[in-house]
C-alpha cells in the first residue's frame, strides 16, 4: 500500500513545491458540479416525477368534471369556463408548487443538515458563486419540469374537452400568456424555496414556510384586511406570484368580471420578476457571513 | 504554510478559541492536540473560512482561505467524515467536488484507488462504515493534489491496518514537502505520526514544539515494587544515600521515584529482601499530555469507581 501511495503522489510531489496562483472557479464547472450533485440523488427525480404525475391527474379530474357537467350548464355560464384552471386546478397546482419549493429548499437545507455544505465550501470558498450555480441548475431543471407539466396538463384538458367544449386549443388567444406564466412559476417557486431555505437553514421550519407561502398566503392573507379593517393586505396579496399567476391564467372576458382588488397583467409580470430577483439575491448573499 | 495569529472565537458566552498564535511549516507532520472541546475544530473551521473569527487572523500560504477560488487545489481538508450526503455514491460525491474545481475525472479514480475504496466506488455512502467514510474524506482532501492538508481526527473509526495506512500516508505527504496538520485528542495517535506538536487546551496554546522536546516533559517516571516485606524494603531504598523517594501504595507495593529498576533489584538482593515484581511506569507522552492539559479539560467524567458502582446498581435492578 505504501509504495502505491508514493507512486500515486510522485506527480504531486513535483507540484507541491510550486507556487500556485489563486484562480476563480469557472462558472460552467460550478454548474456542472451542481448538476452532478442534483442528478446523483434519486429522490430528486422521484419527487419531481410524483409532482408531475399529480399535476396530470388533477388536470384529468378537473377537466373531466367540467366536461361531464357541460350539457347542463346554463348559457350565461358558458363564457366563464376556465380551461387553464381545469388544466392547472389552482388549489392542486399550489400543492405542486409547495412540492417544488420544498425540494428546492431541501437542496440548500439538506446540505446544511448533513454538513455537506462544509465540504462544498472547502472545495469552493466563494459561497455566492456556488449558491448561484446551484440556483441556476435548479431553475433550469424546474423550467424543463414546468414545460413538461404545462404541456401535458394542457393536452389532457383539451382531450377531455374535445367534442363538448369547443373553441380552445394550442393556439387560442391568451394561450401564450397562460403557458409563460405557468412554466415560469416552476423555477420561480424553486428560487423562492431555495431563498427561504438559505435564510432558514432548518428542514421542518422551511417546509412549514413553503406551506404558508404557497397555500396560506395566496388564499388567506387578503382576509386579514377584514379582520384588521384595513386595505393593506389586499396589496400584499396582489404582489404574490401565486395571485399573479391566477390572473395571468384567467382566459377570455372573465377577467372583467373579477370583483375586488386584483393585479393587472403588467403588475403580475413585475411581481414575477421582483420575486425572482429578491430570491436570487437572498440565495447568493444569505450564506456569505454565516458560520457553517 | 499555515499561520494563525491572535485568533479568537467567541460564541455568545463561550470563548472557544483564545488569542491562539502558531505556525505550521511544510515538510513535516504537525500534530494538533487538545482534549475534547479545546477549540481544535473551531480553529480548523476558521482557517478554512467556514467560521468567522471574532478577532485575529488565520492564513494559508499567506492569504485567507476565502481568497482561493478553487479550494481543493490549494488546501485539502477532512473536517468530519459525515460531511456528505448519504444518498450519493462515493464516486458521485467526489466527482461533483472534482468538477467544481475543474479537476479531471481521472483524479476521482486515482484518489479512490489511493484510499482503497475502488471496489466501493459505486456504493451509496450511507452504507459505509465510519472507517470507510474517513477514507472517503481523505480521498476528497487529496483530490486537488494540494500543497496544504488538514485532517480533523482522521484516525477515528479506522481499523489497525487503516491506522497504519493513514500514518504512512501523512508521513509520505509531508515527505513530499507538503504542509500536513493532523488533529487528535489522543496523544498516542500522534506519537508515531507527528514530528511537531501544537497542543491547545481551553482555546489557548499550551505547547508548540518538536515531538522530541515534548517527550522530555515525559521524564517523570516511577517504579513500582511488589514485595512481601514493604517496610524493610522502604527502609533500604529510602536511605539518605540513594536519593530516592519511596511511598507505600496498597498492600505490599511501593512506588519509588529516582531509582532505576536495576538499582532497586541490586539493593533488594544485597539486603536479602524478596521482591516479586519491579516495573517501570509512566514516562509516556500520553501522561505528559494529560498533565499538560489537566487544567483545561472541560468534560471530565466521573471517577472509575463511580462507573463501577453505577454498573453494579444497574445490574441489581434487573
Amino acid at each position: 500500500m505504501s509504495s502505491n501511495i508514493l507512486l500515486a503522489n510522485e506527480a504531486a510531489a513535483r507540484g507541491a513545491g510550486r507556487e500556485r496562483t489563486a484562480t476563480a472557479p469557472r462558472w460552467r464547472d460550478l454548474t456542472a458540479a451542481e448538476w452532478l450533485k442534483f442528478r446523483s440523488l434519486r429522490s430528486n427525480f422521484v419527487v419531481l416525477a410524483t409532482a408531475v404525475g399529480i399535476a396530470l391527474l388533477l388536470a384529468y379530474g378537473s377537466a373531466k368534471q367540467t366536461a361531464d357537467a357541460w350539457p347542463g350548464v346554463n348559457n350565461w355560464m358558458v363564457g366563464s369556463v376556465q380551461p387553464a384552471h381545469d388544466a392547472f386546478y389552482p388549489a392542486g397546482f399550489f400543492t405542486i408548487m409547495t412540492l417544488v419549493g420544498t425540494i428546492s429548499a431541501q437542496s440548500v437545507v439538506g446540505e446544511h443538515a448533513s454538513g455537506l455544505i462544509r465540504t462544498t465550501f472547502i472545495a469552493v470558498p466563494g459561497r455566492s458563486r456556488v449558491m448561484l450555480a446551484k440556483a441556476a441548475v435548479m431553475a433550469g431543471v424546474l423550467t424543463v419540469v414546468g414545460l413538461i407539466t404545462t404541456a401535458g396538463c394542457w393536452q389532457i384538458m383539451l382531450a377531455e374537452y374535445s367534442g363538448r367544449i369547443t373553441g380552445y386549443g394550442w393556439h387560442s388567444p391568451g394561450t401564450a400568456t397562460v403557458f409563460g406564466a405557468t412554466v415560469l412559476l416552476f423555477p420561480l417557486a424553486g428560487l423562492a424555496g431555495m431563498a427561504l431555505g438559505a435564510l432558514i437553514r432548518h428542514t421542518a421550519v422551511s417546509i412549514f414556510a413553503m406551506v404558508v407561502y404557497f397555500w396560506v398566503m395566496p388564499v388567506g392573507i387578503s382576509s386579514l384586511d377584514s379582520i384588521a379593517n384595513t386595505h393593506i393586505f389586499v396589496h400584499v396579496s396582489n404582489v404574490l406570484p401565486e395571485n399573479g399567476w391566477m390572473f395571468l391564467t384567467t382566459m377570455g372576458s372573465s377577467t372583467q368580471h373579477i370583483v375586488g382588488g386584483h393585479p393587472s397583467a403588467p403588475e403580475a409580470w413585475i411581481s414575477y420578476a421582483a420575486w425572482a430577483v429578491v430570491a436570487v439575491l437572498a440565495i447568493a448573499f444569505a450564506p456569505r457571513r454565516q458560520d457553517v | 504554510m499555515i499561520e494563525v495569529n491572535q485568533l479568537t472565537k467567541r460564541y455568545r458566552k463561550v470563548l472557544a478559541v483564545d488569542r491562539l498564535t502558531f505556525a505550521v511549516r511544510p515538510g513535516r507532520v504537525t500534530g494538533f492536540l487538545g482534549p475534547n472541546g479545546s477549540g481544535k475544530s473551531t480553529t480548523l473551521r476558521m482557517l478554512l473560512g467556514l467560521n468567522r473569527p471574532t478577532s485575529g487572523s488565520a492564513t494559508i500560504g499567506g492569504r485567507p482561505f476565502q481568497q482561493y477560488g478553487t479550494g481543493l487545489r490549494h488546501v485539502g481538508a477532512l473536517l468530519d467524515a459525515d460531511d456528505l450526503h448519504k444518498g450519493r455514491t462515493a464516486q458521485a460525491h467526489l466527482a461533483a467536488l472534482a468538477r467544481g474545481n475543474g479537476l479531471p475525472r481521472r483524479r476521482v479514480r486515482e484518489v479512490l484507488e489511493q484510499v482503497g475504496l475502488t471496489d466501493a466506488a459505486r456504493r451509496r455512502v450511507g452504507g459505509f462504515s465510519l472507517g470507510m467514510r474517513q477514507r472517503l474524506g481523505i480521498a476528497g482532501a487529496l483530490l486537488g493534489d494540494p500543497p496544504v492538508l488538514m485532517f480533523d481526527e482522521p484516525i477515528n473509526g479506522l481499523d489497525p491496518e487503516g491506522i497504519r495506512w493513514a500514518r504512512e500516508l501523512f508521513r509520505a505527504l509531508a515527505a513530499e514537502g507538503r504542509t500536513v496538520l493532523v488533529s487528535s485528542h489522543i496523544m498516542s495517535e500522534m506519537e508515531h505520526t507527528a514530528d511537531h506538536l501544537v497542543v491547545i487546551g481551553g482555546g489557548r496554546l499550551l505547547a508548540d514544539e518538536p515531538l522530541a522536546q515534548f517527550a522530555a516533559r515525559a521524564a517523570a517516571a516511577h517504579v513500582t515494587v511488589r514485595t512481601p516485606d514493604p517496610a524493610a524494603l522502604a527502609r533500604v531504598l529510602g536511605e539518605p544515600g540513594t536519593g530516592a523517594t519511596v511511598a507505600a501504595s496498597g498492600e505490599g507495593e511501593l512506588i519509588v521515584n529516582g531509582l532505576s529498576t536495576v538499582r532497586i533489584s541490586e539493593l533488594a538482593f544485597a539486603h536479602r529482601i524478596m521482591v516479586y515484581d519491579v516495573s517501570m511506569h509512566g514516562g509516556s507522552l500520553e501522561e505528559a499530555f494529560m498533565a499538560l492539559t489537566a487544567d483545561s479539560v472541560q468534560f471530565r467524567g466521573a471517577g472509575a469507581g463511580a462507573v463501577v458502582n453505577d454498573a453494579a446498581h444497574a445490574g441489581g435492578n434487573r
